[in-house]
């Protein structure tokens, strides 16, 4: 068995009178790439939110490389190792393409230059080498997801969170966006990835977690993990899996 | 390197300064003694008004200056700086004339009380976001104009403090004007000094980040509080010191002339029109707009009294419509636009 | 003066920084603005109900309508020539910009009127007060006071029964859904300005009676204005009008106990633990 990486036990979530998140347990092993499947509202995004520190949980505990760190705030979990990005990009619209880079590589090392040469290896990684110089603000939405992506590696995770990353890009990004997150896994990150575009996470992830209404109702290798009726029913609703 | 000029950034680190990262603040030193010690041998033999209008420009553009780190560089719209302005005069003013204490170390008190009220005000008023930062530190502005007010053992209440025209370098207090500009300029220096700095390390880019997305800076590794805190209390610690030297130099405030909202409001238009987030946008600002109002103020005041406020409501109105980054961004932009032209040439 | 006097002298100013609140909270509401020159405007007003009084010799009961609807033009021509261009930006280069107006309009009535006090005093109300009991109650307060009531409920009708109103919430709501449903937002956002600046227009209108006018009126008027909107609920209108009273009754209690100064820094210190600890208002009801 491979090192864990994180682990999630019971943790919840209850916006008002809905529970999004409820009491889920999740391990995730070293270098896998696990895609988070569910339907709209079934509580992906939070429980993204929850590990990346961006929400306290209510009840249940996380844990990070074997280290309790349930309620941290989210620039600890990124100094930790954690590094996400945002479902709908948020790029620091004011600053180049290699400041936003920078920022993320800052929260490892206090020097600039070091930030630099961090920074400019991860958009090197992403295809954006070209463009250090160009405002975010001015990037395709193709661009502005690998700016993501860079920003986050150049924190230099362990552990990195992806968010609907695929979505919205047209076919002749997607490809090489998933060429690019294996290349970042075959450097020795762990990746989630959540996405309801289902088949471009069967082509990446080792292993598939499915979620629905806030519990986790399905777990294991792709294709079985397609084929099975809580699934599908999730997806599809009751009346399709019975025929 | 040098191709980093060509793209506009309001990003930390200006461009202009970018492709010189260690000898710019060596650079800015030697050229702001030269200018300062310029200045100095003019105030000296020119005459009274435009002596006065060099101090005023030098104490402004520091006021400015220090609202940028928090105003700008953060992108904290702080209405009330005229607060830290003000107990820095009114604690040093109040040191001298009741216990006899040198403004130098009035000075420093001034300083450290301005960054404790910077830092007290900030842990509170930091989680509120856009408007409402705004308007909490407007209303302390207004609530310390009152306390000034009301307290009249300790502040004269309105009639103000005067101060006592002892001469000399102990009392921070001179009959000729090029002592003023020395120490008004020495300490806009220093504010420029730490601006730089601040700009040309992690902290700027934190800084910079959070301005543009707290959300995704907090995600990124940066602790918002943290360092909205510290460009809070270096903000409100150097705005407090220029208040000491006001104060020396003017000999006599009021409420209304050092805590009043107008001054606040003096402040952000200096810094928004000279192009805030910018290391020399405020000072820009403040050489634009001071002697240009001092100008219709002699010229004009007296028949069209109004007038000057009058220039400076319309120039505010055409920088925020025409050049939304300040005239100091709409010269880099320019700069850059002319540059690459030749490149591509 | 009694406690009772006091208080009711309190709820009467309340109506008229009710009226202005309004104002402020309706454009918040629905453009997101924060408009640091409302108090401008009710200076504008007020001056042109000082002006036509002084050149043509009307009442300003009888100048109220054309007051409004002055204001309203200036204030929909703000819009049209000078805030439409940053309703896409952030709130700093809004906010300074709705400065810049108001120096401009601050500084143009200082050029124009000086910077003295001056005072209307009108013929059949000098003096004129309802006593009842050991109160008495000034006719010209009484009225301003029943005025900010007719505004408030005729601009609560106005968003709740017109299309117009309909169009605002929806915008106020969510602008790009508004867009999409086929509303003319830049119209609606006009019109809103039109009625914010014709609520401060009225405003002045009521004051001018009661209170001398000069250039700088606005500013103090318009940071009681903002308390009164946060206390009322950001963007509600009456929530904004119950703020008003409460914080009339307030400053006037505070005011006659403590002094002016302690009172303001009573009612500042209080909208600022109000900001803290309930940014949404401690009477918030319905958004706009």
């Amino acid at each position: 068995m491979s090192t864990l990486m994180l682990r999630t036990t019971g943790i919840t979530k209850r916006f008002g009178g809905v529970t999004a998140v409820d009491s889920l347990d999740l391990e995730i092993f070293e270098n896998e790439i696990v895609g988070l499947l569910g339907p709209n509202g079934a509580g992906k995004s939070t429980l993204f939110n929850l590990i990346a520190g961006a929400l306290p949980p209510d009840t249940g505990r996380l844990e990070v490389f074997g280290e309790d760190v349930t309620g941290q705030p989210a620039h600890r979990m990124c100094q930790r190792g954690v590094a996400r990005t945002f479902q709908i990009v948020r790029p620091l619209a004011g600053l180049t393409v290699l400041e936003n880079a920078m920022v993320g590589a800052f929260a490892k090392t206090r020097s600039v230059r070091h930030a630099r040469e961090r920074a400019e290896a991860a958009l090197d990684l992403v295809g954006l080498s070209e463009m250090v110089t160009t405002m975010a603000s001015s990037l395709t939405l193709g661009h502005r997801k690998r700016l993501e992506v860079a920003r986050a590696l150049a924190s230099q995770p362990q552990l990195l969170l992806l968010d609907e990353m695929m979505a919205g890009l047209n076919p002749a990004e997607l490809d090489p966006f998933i060429e690019i997150l294996r290349d970042v896994n075959r450097q020795g990150v762990t990746i989630i990835v959540v996405e309801h575009v289902v088949h471009a996470v069967m082509q990446l992830a080792s292993r598939i977690v499915v979620i629905s209404q806030g519990r986790k109702i399905s777990e294991g290798l792709p294709a079985s993990v397609m084929s099975s009726r809580a699934v599908v029913e999730a997806y599809l609703g009751d009346d399709f899996a019975i025929s | 390197m040098s191709q980093q000029i060509v793209n506009r950034s309001s990003g930390p680190i200006d461009p202009m300064v970018r492709s010189r990262p260690l000898p710019k603040h060596s650079l800015l030193i030697g050229f702001g003694v030269v200018a300062i010690a310029l200045l100095a041998f003019v105030s000296s033999s020119a005459p009274v008004f435009y002596g006065h209008m060099i101090v005023m420009t030098l104490i402004y553009a520091a006021l400015a200056t220090s609202w940028n780190i928090i105003g700008g560089f953060a992108g904290q719209l702080s209405l009330g700086h005229a607060a830290f302005f003000g107990l820095g005069a009114y604690t040093s003013s109040i040191l001298f004339v009741d216990f006899g204490i040198s403004p130098w170390i009035g000075l420093l008190i001034a300083l450290l009380g301005g960054a404790t009220l910077g830092l007290l005000i900030g842990i509170p008023t930091f989680r509120l976001r856009g408007p409402y930062f705004a308007l909490a530190t407007l209303a302390l502005g207004i609530i310390l104009l009152n306390v000034a007010v009301h307290f009249r053992e300790l502040t004269g209440g309105h009639v103000g403090i005067s101060l006592p025209p002892t001469e000399g370098w102990g009392t921070m207090t001179f009959l000729n004007r090029w002592q003023y500009v020395v120490i008004a300029g020495g300490y806009l220096l220093v504010c420029l000094l730490i601006s730089g700095i601040i700009l040309s390390n992690r902290f700027g880019y934190q800084l910079a980040a959070v301005r543009e997305d707290e959300e995704a800076a907090r995600a990124l590794g940066v602790n918002a509080t943290r360092v909205k805190l510290l460009a809070g209390t270096l903000s409100g610690g150097l705005a407090a010191g220029i208040g000491t030297i006001y104060a020396q130099y003017i000999l006599f405030l009021t409420p209304d002339s050092v805590l009043g909202t107008a001054v606040s409001i003096e402040i952000i238009v200096l810094a928004i029109v000279g192009g805030s987030g910018k290391l020399y946008g405020p000072l820009l600002g403040a050489v634009l707009l001071i002697p240009a109002g001092q100008l219709v103020l002699r010229e004009f005041g007296g028949a069209l009294p109004g007038l000057h406020t009058l220039v400076y409501g319309v120039i505010v109105i055409i920088v925020i419509l025409l050049f939304p980054r300040g005239i100091w961004g709409m010269l880099t932009d320019t700069a850059a636009l002319i540059n690459r032209r030749r490149k591509h040439s | 003066m009694t406690t009772i006097q006091i208080l009711v002298s309190g709820v009467l100013i309340g109506g008229v920084y009710a009226l202005l609140a309004v104002g402020i909270t309706l454009v918040l509401g629905v453009m997101k603005i924060v408009n640091f020159a409302q108090g401008e405007l009710l200076m504008v007003g007020m001056y042109l109900t000082l002006l036509l009084h002084t050149v043509l010799g009307l009442h300003p009961y009888v100048a109220f309508p054309i007051v409004v609807v002055a204001l309203f033009g200036l204030g929909a021509g703000i819009h049209f020539g000078l805030l439409r261009w940053v309703v896409d930006r952030g709130h700093t280069q809004q906010i300074v910009l709705t400065l810049g107006i108001g120096i401009v309009l601050q500084s143009a009535a200082l050029m124009i009127f000086g910077g003295s006090f001056q005072s209307l005093q009108i013929e059949p109300f000098r003096g004129g007060s309802i006593v009842i009991g050991s109160i008495s109650i000034g006719t010209t307060r009484l009225a301003a006071f029943v005025v900010a009531g007719i505004a408030t409920i005729a601009l609560l009708f106005l968003l709740d029964r017109t299309l117009t109103g309909k169009a605002m919430r929806a915008t106020a709501m969510d602008r790009d859904a508004a867009t999409l449903m086929g509303i003319p937002v830049q119209r609606v956002y006009l019109i809103t300005m039109g009625i914010g600046s014709a609520l401060a227009g009225a405003a002045g209108v009521m004051l001018m009676p009661i209170y001398p006018v000069y250039p700088t009126v606005g500013v103090n008027i318009l940071l009681i204005g903002f308390v009164v909107v946060v206390l009322g609920g950001l963007g509600s209108v009456a929530g904004a009008f119950l703020g008003g009273i409460i914080i009339g009754v307030v400053e006037a209690l505070a005011g006659f106990w403590l002094g002016a100064a302690m009172s303001q820094i009573v009612v500042f210190a209080l909208f600022i633990v109000i900001l803290l600890v309930r940014p949404q208002g401690i009477l918030k009801g319905d958004t706009v």
